[in-house]
């Protein structure tokens, strides 16, 4: 159940068995069923959320109804609404499940408490939050500078298991493109890679 | 759409689970379990024909009840199987665990707070006695803490029960 979590604990710094089996007493282990939503947009995000199994994501939806996906998360990676987490304010964004899922919540309450039992987990966290800035910088410069094929041929090197797992529509809206401009594109692409 | 909380209720063979059941399906996701599947699906039938639209579910397995479900809510009978108890505590952590208790047999209520505590360590257990009017719809809450014991009475009172706080 905390497969996912230690190795990705571990990656970065370093626990004692006994601080593992401490860690384990702050998570809420919580399945979801594929379309469950962990969060809905308006409410206040009372967790951060880390995937053990599955897929999520992350999405605001316009004044027109359209979806606009922000994040996706699989196993290994944590997801949640960091500004409504930190500030207790409302979501803006929706969470679902996209497929069944394994997750293990972490509460701010938990989240404070697990940091001062657990200082390497505060630094875990530092980690964590620093990879997540720089990702979003790339991800803000590939919004403002990529091409579309760019796009997609980036988000593919960068993050396979999610390109073959997510619908191609979800893929264009986290790119910011039509699915019709993405299915042209991945058009293009295959017709060159044939040749 | 804010989301809903979901409840397992584990072990529907007790006239208080069963009502409790009930009552919560009317408003809120509910996974029920019995080991004695005729009970559990005369339980669930009853539930789907009484009331329209509910969103009730036959579980095969109390570990995976409770590791869907936000609330756990165990019946006397089920409190009282420890391998039961034993399969959903790693899945209980961090949840809230109600134990459905007969106020008429209960006389040492602090004593059995403290073992269901014992049991559940790394979960909020609140402990739900029975009205000793015979009615069965007002419950008395009890637990150590106090934000679990208040959401409890909130979700009781808001489904049209008479909860009050031990």
């Amino acid at each position: 159940m905390f497969q996912q979590l230690f190795k990705s604990i571990q990656e970065k710094v370093t626990l004692t068995p006994e601080e593992m089996e401490l860690c384990k007493t702050f998570f809420i282990p919580k399945k979801l069923r594929k379309k469950q939503t962990l969060l809905q947009e308006g409410d206040i995000c009372i967790y951060n959320a880390f995937v053990e199994k599955g897929i999520l994501r992350s999405f605001s939806m316009d004044e027109k109804g359209n979806e606009h996906i922000v994040q996706f998360a699989i196993e290994g990676w944590w997801i949640t609404d960091l500004s409504s987490f930190l500030t207790n304010s409302n979501s803006i964004y929706t969470i679902e499940a996209l497929e069944d899922s394994e997750l293990l919540l972490l509460t701010t309450e938990a989240r404070e408490a697990l940091m001062d039992r657990i200082p390497m987990f505060e630094r875990y966290q530092r980690l964590l939050l620093q990879n997540a800035y720089i990702a979003n910088q790339v991800r803000i410069n590939s919004a403002l500078t990529e091409t579309a094929e760019e796009k997609y041929t980036n988000l593919g090197i960068a993050y396979p298991g999610i390109v073959q797992r997510v619908p191609q529509h979800m893929i264009a809206s986290y790119l910011g493109l039509k699915p019709e401009t993405l299915s042209r594109v991945r058009k293009q692409i295959n017709n060159r890679s044939s040749f | 759409m804010s989301n809903k909380i979901t409840f397992a209720v584990l072990g529907v063979s007790e006239t208080n689970s069963i009502f409790l059941a009930k009552q919560i399906a009317k408003t809120n996701p509910v996974l029920l379990f019995d080991h004695d599947a005729i009970v559990l699906n005369t339980v669930y039938s009853q539930i789907l024909s009484e009331y329209s639209n509910v969103n009730a579910e036959m579980m095969i397995c109390p570990t995976n009840a409770s590791w869907e479900a936000d609330v756990i809510i165990l019946s006397n009978a089920a409190a009282s199987d420890s391998n039961l108890t034993e399969k959903i505590r790693k899945v209980a952590t961090g949840k809230i665990v109600i134990f459905l208790e007969n106020k008429k047999n209960t006389n040492t209520s602090g004593n059995s707070a403290e073992k269901w505590q014992d049991l559940f360590p790394y979960s909020k257990v609140v402990q739900s006695f029975e009205s000793a009017d015979e009615s069965n719809d007002s419950f008395f809450l009890n637990g150590n803490d106090k934000q679990a014991v208040k959401t409890i009475l909130t979700l009781l009172t808001s489904i049209g029960l008479k909860a009050d706080i031990l």
